[in-house]
């Protein structure tokens, strides 16, 4: 067990994210600015909330 | 992995002169016995700065980079600590100056990384480590475990996750959807006797109040919903007449609703600039409310590491990172009253704004409606104006509250909204007047009053929807993230106590190959999590499930709790180091678990570079007998007041050593008076010569005169050739000034009378190492039948009597 390899931090939250995707109870400007800040390496609070302002302006959240 | 090949240590800590550390050929390990306060943990020290650029122990008690720099050192010469490794792009020299700018012979993008990665993992465990981890609140083992694991990046995710929604909440455009929402609901239960929930409830109200005027209209989009109003306007024979008696009320409630709104604004004014203007008058606390703002987001820049953590990141000058997040969280504990205070006064701004928004929008809008109706020029003026007058308030309440300033709103806005509002009351007195004048019969009351409200309705409902989209748009999105954020506790609990069972499973093997269950009965231990954010040891202790270590373990059980966990986590975690060090780590272990320690290291660790450092004689020498065969290198550090800490020196060594200290002006004469004895034990050693029995220590402490007297016993007995040998009487004498100048007259020898001692201890050593092989000649090398011995090669040679 222990020569097994442990996936680290940033992989897990990658893997975390994109299994997001797979789910469609959540709302897709949530999980679409999750994923793709994540994919820049830019996954701040700050972008996060302005990314969500511009998924609700553009109406690109489901109902 | 990479693996070190010297330390070389100079001007640094204990180490006055350069202490150096030589790993190349085969010897990957090495063990370092020095006696207590002989400065051996210079070594951990300068490892610990190279990669970290701090000293834990050191930094945690406020002493830093000048308690790195050796005492002795003027303030020209710099504190070096060089190491090499065995990638050489990566060696690199270190040195901190007099004025403690420290800088890096290596400027490649390599180091820089491997710096960095290697200066994260498991590089050092003391004796003061052991016990800290264990002693740590739950909470805390998981945070550091997630810093050793690096997982850092979930606890990140995590709180991205969790501060979101909050922020959403908080967030002036959902505050006001709320509020719009709920107004909007009042209107249309006021004319409908319901709430409309959705567009189809409307056009059902619609559908059934134009089917009381008998027309067969049925309402299912905008479109037609016009089409009904058009309908119901035609009814109405005096069409001009009717239509502008319903614009007339239309409009007067449209310009008594602006009045609230302007009521409401002023309101919302008073309730925000009475307290605020009153915090603000106080000047020291807008000075408070100032460092607050930037001790908040020097916390953020601290604790995400944006910056390196042991540079202040506003001076830029080298500090404990721990300790100033701690003091700068101490001082917002301090200015949080005051900080309540203010978030108070930002609510009360926020509905300021809110409200000045809602005017500027129902200014505009009444402005497009009175188009249709003449209405006095100077109420359109000043409608017109409404908007700029409002925006300009708003920027400049934003302005001032940013910087903390006093809000004086202009007597010309002032003037220009009570202005606005005494219109809007004539307005609404002459709009009513009119609307009396134009006498309409019953029936086209009653039409008027349908297409108001069909009028009306049609408003609020759009209201009523577009704040239910933007409120619905928050909340899916802060309930996405309350689910996105439940869904990653469990993936980030479930990752962790799966690294937790990995790193369990070794900490057990470990622990048990220190403390085996048949003799002591603690077995199974473990890491689990606990609650929500914690994490502790879990063991069977009589076979029973028992937690937290304290409970029943002697503080020897927990030290190898605490080595079991190092061992473990470097194992598991070190990517970039092949190598780490264990400082007198055995210090509170049970003197039977000491060799289990070693047989520890030697099967599960033979593949790492360990370099320890001990001053326990009994364990060292157990280190000797079970891993100097293994190829561990074994040395010893002794100290003195003249040269620090320096390694159990070897005749070449204590050379260089004089050479440069006599370069440097320095006094050498204790360090030739030990060149002396280094040499005369090499000889005594290769002649087997017999010296007296000393009990343990003691032996260490002849002198070179002992050894002198004992090899020229032993030379009369074997090497008669040799005995009157002249420089026998001048080692004599050297010996005599070494002692001299060693200690209380210096003065009295001379740079000319070191010369000469160096010169015969030169000669002494010549008589009997070889120019070939660099070794001495030695008494079990005998030539045989030829009553001589030789050196190794067999070129030196010494008459010899057996």
């Amino acid at each position: 067990m222990a020569g097994e390899k442990i996936r680290s931090g940033p992989e897990i939250v990658k893997d975390f994210v994109d299994g997001l995707q797979a789910d469609s109870s959540l709302d897709e400007g949530v999980v679409e600015a999750l994923s793709g800040l994540q994919k820049e390496g830019k996954l701040t609070p700050t972008r996060l909330l302005q990314e969500l302002e511009a998924k609700r302006k553009k109406g690109t959240v489901n109902g | 992995m990479v693996s070190l090949r010297k330390i070389s240590v100079a001007g640094f800590r204990g180490a006055r002169y350069p202490l150096v550390i030589d790993l190349t050929n085969s010897h990957r390990s090495i063990a370092i016995f020095g006696e207590n306060a002989t400065g051996k943990s210079t070594v951990t020290d300068a490892v610990e700065w190279f990669f970290r650029d701090r000293v834990e122990h050191l930094w945690k008690e406020d002493c830093k980079d000048e308690a790195l720099r050796n005492v002795l050192l003027v303030d020209g010469e710099d504190a070096v600590v060089h190491l090499e490794f065995s990638d050489a792009g990566l060696s690199s020299e270190k040195h901190l100056t007099g004025t403690l700018a420290s800088s890096e012979s290596n400027k490649t993008s390599a180091f820089k990384t491997f710096k960095k990665n290697a200066g994260e993992e498991r590089l050092v465990l003391r004796t003061a480590d052991l016990s800290n981890f264990i002693d740590k609140s739950k909470g805390k083992k998981r945070e550091e475990l997630a810093e050793i694991i690096g997982y850092v990046a979930l606890t990140d995710f995590r709180g991205l996750i969790t501060a979101a929604p909050t922020s959403l909440q908080r967030d002036p455009e959902y505050v006001a959807a709320k509020i719009q929402q709920q107004i909007a609901q009042g209107k249309l239960v006021r004319l409908c006797g319901s709430v409309l929930g959705e567009e189809a409830d409307l056009y059902a109200r619609a559908t059934k109040i134009v089917a009381a005027f008998g027309l067969d209209v049925t309402v299912t989009t905008e479109a037609t919903y016009k089409n009904a109003i058009q309908a119901l306007t035609a009814q109405i024979a005096k069409h001009e007449k009717a239509t502008r008696r319903l614009g007339l009320i239309q409009a007067s409630a449209a310009a008594a609703d602006l009045i609230s709104r302007v009521n409401i604004a002023r309101d919302a004014e008073l309730a925000f600039l009475e307290p605020y203007g009153r915090l603000i008058a106080n000047r020291e606390q807008v000075k408070l409310l100032d460092v607050e703002q930037f001790l908040a987001k020097g916390q953020q820049v601290l604790e995400r590491k944006l910056t390196d953590p042991d540079t202040c990141p506003f001076c830029g000058q080298k500090v404990d990172g721990e300790h100033l997040i701690e003091e700068v969280k101490r001082r917002l504990g301090e200015l949080a009253a005051l900080q309540k205070e203010f978030q108070a006064t930002e609510t009360a701004k926020v509905h300021w704004i809110l409200s000045l928004a809602e005017l500027k929008r129902q200014a505009i809008a009444l402005g497009a409606q009175l188009a249709g109706i003449s209405v006095p020029e100077v109420l359109c003026t000043a409608l017109k104006e409404a908007p700029a007058t409002l925006i300009a308030l708003e920027k400049l309440v934003g302005q001032r509250f940013a910087r903390h300033e006093q809000i004086v709103v202009e007597a010309d806005a002032t003037e220009r909204i009570e202005k606005l509002r005494s219109l809007l009351g004539e307005a609404v007195t002459s709009f009513t007047e009119e609307v009396k004048a134009l006498e309409l019969t019953k029936e086209e009351e009653v039409i008027v009053a349908a297409i108001q409200t069909l009028g009306d309705m049609m408003a609020a409902f759009g209201e009523y929807r577009a704040s239910t989209q933007t409120k619905e748009a928050f909340e899916r999105q802060i309930k996405t993230l309350a689910k996105v954020k439940d869904e990653f506790i469990k993936v980030q609990n479930a990752t962790f106590q799966h690294v937790l069972d990995v790193m369990s499973e070794d900490i057990g093997k470990y622990y048990l190959a220190l403390h085996p269950a048949k003799n002591e009965n603690v077995d199974s231990v473990r890491l689990t999590i606990v609650g929500d954010d914690g994490v502790e040891f879990e063991y069977s202790f009589h076979g029973k499930k028992t937690s937290p270590p304290a409970k029943y373990l002697s503080e020897s059980h927990l030290n190898s709790l605490g080595i079991a966990l190092f061992l473990a986590s470097v194992k598991l975690f070190n990517k970039e180091s092949g190598f780490f060090v264990l400082d007198d780590v055995v210090t509170s272990f049970d003197a039977g678990h000491r060799l289990r320690l070693l047989r520890l290291l030697e099967e599960e660790f033979k593949d790492w570079q360990i370099v320890i450092l001990t001053h326990e004689r009994h364990w060292f020498d157990m280190i000797k007998k079970e891993l100097g065969p293994a190829g561990w290198l074994l040395r010893q550090v002794d100290w003195s007041n003249e040269n620090g800490v320096q390694l159990h020196m070897a005749p070449t060594d204590l050379r260089e050593l004089i050479k440069m200290k006599r370069a440097q002006g320095h006094e050498v004469g204790n360090d030739v008076r030990t060149l002396l004895e280094a040499v005369l034990k090499e000889i005594c050693r290769a002649l087997e010569v017999r010296v007296p029995f000393r009990f343990n220590e003691r032996n260490e402490e002849r002198t070179a005169g002992n050894f002198l007297s004992d090899l020229r016993s032993t030379l009369n007995r074997k090497a008669p050739g040799l005995k009157d040998h002249p420089i026998f009487n001048q080692i004599d004498t050297s010996n005599l000034l070494g002692t001299k100048s060693s200690h209380d007259r210096p003065k009295e020898v001379s740079a000319g009378d070191i010369d000469v001692a160096l010169e015969d201890i030169a000669k002494l050593e010549a008589e009997f190492r070889c120019g070939g092989c660099g070794r001495l000649v030695e008494a079990e090398l005998l030539i045989p039948g030829g009553k001589k011995i030789a050196c190794r090669c067999g070129t030196k040679k010494l008459e010899w009597k057996e």
